[in-house]
């Protein structure tokens, strides 16, 4: 997870680097805490650092992780070459390594060589079953080869051994977005929302997974989900506005004519759009009138 | 101004020794100890106060528990290479999927363009 002061960090380290302010290895100690793909620019300071001898020995120990990580960068920007030369520099450091295996059997994924991959990781495994990464691997490869289905069994497998994995969990809902199987992926979402309440991207996603089921109880529900993003993100959340002013809409829609709650949901609507507008007129104000007839076809506009 | 908690330990230490001294001159006295006088009572207050201060300022600023203060507010996903398929295959598998989905990936932040890759997921 990136906080916000997170992602400005990274987005003023990226800048400086970028611009030749130093701060590389910074950066990549960065992107390595904060788990985001950056690969290109991985590959790019990270080599740099490696190829210049005195700042590789001036890591230390931390040089082989640098090695490592580039490696995975260079396979992701498709740079095989020197992914294997940082695997053989590291099979040399590291004669035994399982860790350098799974670099290999990684290698052999780039490439494309999915059979020779899936021996590698299975070899691994059996050395070594509780290896999550490994498992995860599996997974992304059979995702890879467009198998969503076989993913998914992993996935399935997956967790009920590791249940505690967010990423995992996060990971089988989006496929199951992606599939349009929106009961699944919620069920996914609620695990998320339980396991870290406090995370409103989960929030935000659930209410986006039941409002696209659609229904007036799972609408409702819907509703709620967005009111705790804006909650958790103290309104500074676009998506959840639009989503409570859709939602308003479309239980209205459905519960024309038996006007139960309606004080406070008109309420809530109203103060949603009032901030959408509020928002646009601060930071794109040409796009203001587009808005304000959005938000009137949706009989909301104040 | 005093706010190293050091400094302040020094107050406490000097109403004590204050306390010692009264104590000693009341055997010279050979009156009864009942308590400190009162200029030790508030030299041992002010202590206290100065020491609360000094706790509270000098570890420096205090974190928020907001869950919408910028430290707490979790903008994105870190989304890794642990699930992603390395390399090529994997934008085309990420186009894909982003494609068919009908709400990931777009950016509805306003004055920002749309992302195909979402690959940080929503924006905050």
């Amino acid at each position: 997870m990136v906080t916000k002061t997170e992602e400005t960090q990274l987005n003023r380290l990226e800048n400086q680097v970028d611009n030749g302010g130093g701060g590389a290895w910074d950066y990549l100690c960065l992107v390595r805490k904060l788990k985001v793909r950056r690969s290109e620019k991985v590959l790019k300071h990270g080599l740099s650092i490696l190829n210049d001898p005195k700042q590789r020995s001036s890591l230390g120990a931390d040089e082989w992780t640098l090695y490592e990580q580039v490696a995975v960068a260079a396979m992701d920007c498709q740079c095989l070459d020197v992914a294997k030369d940082c695997t053989k520099v590291l099979r040399k450091r590291f004669p035994d390594s399982k860790r350098v295996g799974r670099l290999e059997a990684m290698l052999f994924e780039a490439k494309g060589s999915w059979e020779l991959a899936e021996k590698a990781y299975a070899s691994l495994l059996e050395d070594n079953p509780l290896d999550q990464a490994i498992h995860k691997r599996r997974v992304a490869m059979a995702k890879a080869q467009g198998n969503i289905s076989v993913a998914i069994d992993w996935l399935n497998k997956y967790l009920e051994t590791f249940m505690a994995d967010h990423d995992a969990w996060r990971e089988l809902a989006e496929i199951y977005v992606s599939l349009q199987m929106y009961k699944q992926a919620a069920f996914c979402y609620e695990e998320l929302i339980l396991s870290q309440p406090t995370v409103p991207l989960y929030h935000l996603a659930y209410a986006d997974v039941l409002y696209t089921l659609g229904g007036l109880e799972n609408l409702q529900t819907a509703k709620k989900y967005y009111a705790s993003t804006i909650d958790l993100t103290g309104g500074k959340n676009t998506r959840a506005l639009f989503g409570i002013c859709l939602c308003a809409s479309a239980i209205t829609q459905i519960t024309k004519g038996k006007s139960k709650e309606e004080k406070e949901g008109s309420q809530l609507q109203s103060l949603a759009a009032k901030v959408l507008e509020k928002d646009y007129k601060q930071r794109a104000p040409d796009k203001l009138p587009q808005l304000t007839t959005a938000l009137k076809s949706l009989t909301l506009s104040s | 101004m005093i706010e190293n908690p050091v400094k302040v330990f020094y107050v406490l230490v000097h109403a004590a020794y204050s306390t010692i001294h009264y104590r000693g001159l009341l055997k010279i006295t050979e009156e009864e100890f009942s308590g400190p006088p009162y200029n030790v009572v508030i030299e041992l207050f002010v202590g206290l106060l100065l020491c609360f201060r000094a706790a509270l300022t000098v570890p420096g600023k205090f974190k928020s528990i907001h869950p919408h203060s910028e430290e707490n507010r979790f903008v994105a996903y870190s989304i890794g290479v642990d699930f992603g398929a390395i390399g090529s295959a994997y934008i085309a598998f990420f186009v894909n999927i982003y494609a068919s989905s009908p709400f990931l990936g777009r950016n509805l932040s306003p004055g920002k363009p749309n992302g195909l890759y979402g690959v940080t997921g929503p924006h905050l």
